[in-house]
């Protein structure tokens, strides 16, 4: 009963952050399959992909959520790794892009903007960030799994 | 012998005391704690190491595996000390044998025949009647009893068991629905990494390249030699290296999924599908690479430890389409195919992966019969990698490729700059070429897929690289790609494409099989196989096409 206090705001979190990934993967997956440009947006069917993906590991985590077992606090630990891990990818490839672009001035990069490299991916995983202090606390601070 | 207690950092975490010296004294040899990611104890162990070498302990009896099994031993061991120059201790072989090791079965049956082998089967033969189950059964529960017995004694605290953080991630990596989707991402991420982040250094290496051989071409007034070290060594060497900044930066992905403890669950997640095409759980990880190129894809099923397995993996690989396919793909599909063009790119994906599946159950049933290993893999807990390891990782891979597949791709690129550009005065790769010329040659054989002499100068090209195709096309048609128009029609460029997909792998691949398997009969085995196989489905899709349209 305890625990089912305690993971109740990472549930809700949890269902939070899996619909809105869940709905800019399908945006971008749109985006690709009708060949639709949009500022921030990503028009790439696997980047859709993988937004889905971490939004269905938080949904699944929302379902789970419930069985009072700190052992399901994997969902929302392992979705924030995966947003965290992206976000760190597509700001190296925008970081490669600028070099591209800037230094080296190879011509497929020409007109190329930082704004142009921005994707979902970099911004949404700002919303992992509460989540990321909550599993904290539970898992560093009250040791609620062993860490190893 | 000395005994490393290693990853004890984790065995301190998790609150455990165990008594070293106790574990000492029941095996007589040094037990050595140590944390090899971090280096600690390391020098305690050579210590000991040297120790252990001035006076090595002596060997004593540790498991006593009752009275029957311990008489059949003892039998069997008496037949081995028969055996010359038997420098393995014959109780270890003995008990090996009762436990049916096919692998030591095989030695003995090699270093003396058939008849220790059948004497040893009578033993266990007569064993099993004794113990009512398989002397392996009895043996293994022996052991486990000891370890049991040991634990007991050696462990001084164990805490409250408590889900760790490796049970929390597990719920999620080995998920019924959601393990394949994380691994496709994974994957996919791995590759974005690899090409995308990859890319300035890639471009930069080429730019590079160029410019010295610009600066060589124009300072070196002998036009033969100045081709031969702008064309053949700078552009040679050229291909090689531009390789380098992808090889590293994929071998930094697989070392730091590896290091997590990431693979071992994939291929626990995959083994039960990959084993129904013939193929070995860990080979997931070189197919999907393959996508994005099959040399680092099939130096990636090293992991791979059964060698049956292991080539099976490796020779279906070059079929996955790689990333230099790809814009060939495009190129003939946008000229050809021009309102089913996603179409006709994916139609290669699904064929290719239908194809490798195809091959390997028929490898499967032909050729390594029935020598299926089983996946026998530790789930280690996940671990933050130490950025030592993971460096020394992609050194030790990255420098193996330019050892071995270098010095291959070197010198056979020489080899086709000759045929190129030769003889003197010959346009390059025109018809009085040699490679020209062997276009010509071969042009009969391809006659029937519809292909001319062009299309056979371009596929030799392509050998040296699967894009180098559209190079070839853009100089033999001026840079009017749409003019092959005037040479093929849509059934046959889409036997083109089939052709690109499954003809011999390109050079590095075939380098890379080489230096992998260390074989010459695989490397041509997959090289003729991939030729007889690339004409027999274009020539199907002729045919059926042009019975269709």
């Amino acid at each position: 009963m305890e625990n089912r206090v305690r993971f109740s705001d990472l549930k809700f979190m949890s269902l939070i952050i899996g619909a809105i990934y869940i709905l800019f993967g399908a945006i971008e997956i749109i985006a690709f399959l009708l060949g639709i440009n949009l500022i921030f947006i990503n028009k790439d069917i696997m980047s859709g992909f993988t937004l889905i993906t971490i939004g269905l590991i938080f949904f699944e985590g929302f379902r789970k959520l419930d069985e009072n077992d700190p052992k399901t606090l994997g969902f929302p630990l392992v979705g924030s790794i995966l947003a965290l891990s992206f976000a760190g990818l597509f700001f190296l490839i925008l970081i490669a892009d600028a070099i591209e672009a800037y230094i080296i001035m190879n011509e497929d990069y020409a007109g190329w903007t930082v704004i142009s490299a921005i994707t979902p991916e970099m911004y949404l995983v700002i919303l992992t960030i509460p989540v990321i202090l909550r599993l904290y606390k539970l898992i560093i601070k009250e040791k609620i799994l062993q860490t190893i | 012998m000395v005994v490393a207690l290693n990853m004890f950092d984790l065995v301190r975490s998790m609150g455990i005391v165990i008594d070293v010296s106790k574990l000492e004294s029941i095996f007589g040899v040094p037990f050595i704690p140590t944390e090899a990611i971090r280096g600690k104890g390391l020098s305690d162990l050579s210590k000991a190491l040297i120790r252990s070498a001035r006076s090595p302990s002596k060997y004593r009896k540790i498991i006593d595996y009752g009275a029957e099994i311990e008489s059949a031993i003892q039998e069997i061991s008496r037949y081995l000390n028969q055996m010359e120059n038997l420098k393995v201790n014959p109780r270890w072989i003995a008990i090996k044998l009762l436990e049916e090791d096919q692998d030591i079965i095989e030695k003995c049956r090699k270093i003396s025949g058939e008849e220790i082998v059948s004497k040893a089967r009578e033993i266990r033969n007569e064993l099993w009647k004794k113990l009512g189950k398989p002397p392996a059964y009895v043996i293994a529960e022996k052991r486990y009893d000891f370890i049991d017995k040991i634990l007991q004694e050696v462990i001084i605290r164990q805490p409250e068991a408590k889900p760790t953080l490796t049970d929390a991630i597990d719920q999620v990596i080995t998920h019924k629905y959601l393990s394949v989707p994380i691994f496709i991402t994974l994957l996919w991420g791995m590759l974005k990494f690899t090409f995308d982040v990859a890319a300035p250094l890639v471009d930069g290496i080429d730019i590079l390249f160029t410019i010295l051989a610009i600066y060589v071409e124009s300072s070196i007034k002998i036009d033969w030699l100045a081709s031969l070290l702008a064309d053949g060594i700078i552009g040679g060497l050229g291909s090689v290296l531009v390789f380098i900044p992808n090889i590293f930066f994929l071998f930094l992905a697989m070392a730091l999924l590896e290091d997590t403890g990431y693979m071992a669950r994939a291929a626990f997640n995959f083994d039960r599908i990959m084993k129904k095409i013939g193929l070995h759980g860990k080979s997931i990880i070189p197919m999907v690479l393959g996508m994005g190129c099959n040399v680092p894809a099939i130096m990636s099923a090293r992991t791979i430890e059964s060698e049956e397995d292991r080539l099976v993996t490796m020779l279906v690989n070059p079929l996955i389409p790689c990333s230099a396919r790809f814009p060939v793909f495009i190129m003939l599909a946008a000229i050809f195919f021009p309102e089913y063009e996603a179409i006709a790119v994916l139609s290669m994906y699904f064929l290719g992966f239908a194809l490798a599946a195809i091959v390997a159950i028929i490898l499967r049933k032909l050729v390594f019969k029935g020598r299926y290993a089983p996946l026998t893999i530790e789930l280690p807990p996940y671990r933050f990698p130490s950025g030592k390891s993971l460096g020394i990782h992609m050194w030790n891979r990255g420098v193996h490729f330019l050892k071995k597949a270098g010095i291959i791709i070197f010198s056979m690129t020489i080899v086709m700059w000759m045929l190129f550009y030769l003889p003197p005065g010959a346009e390059m790769g025109g018809p009085n070429s040699y490679a020209g010329m062997l276009g010509k040659m071969i042009e009969p054989l391809l006659r029937p897929l519809g292909f001319d002499w062009r299309i056979a100068v371009a596929l030799i090209f392509g050998f040296i690289a699967k894009e180098v195709v559209i190079d070839a096309f853009g100089v033999m048609f001026g840079g009017r790609l749409e003019l092959l128009t005037t040479v093929l029609t849509p059934v046959s460029a889409y036997a083109l494409m089939a052709f690109v997909l499954i003809y011999t792998p390109c050079m590095a691949t075939l380098a890379t099989i080489k230096s992998e398997t260390g074989s010459w009969k695989w490397t041509i085995f997959t090289l003729v196989y991939e030729l007889l196989l690339a004409y027999f489905v274009a020539l199907l899709i002729v045919v059926s096409g042009n019975i269709l349209f």
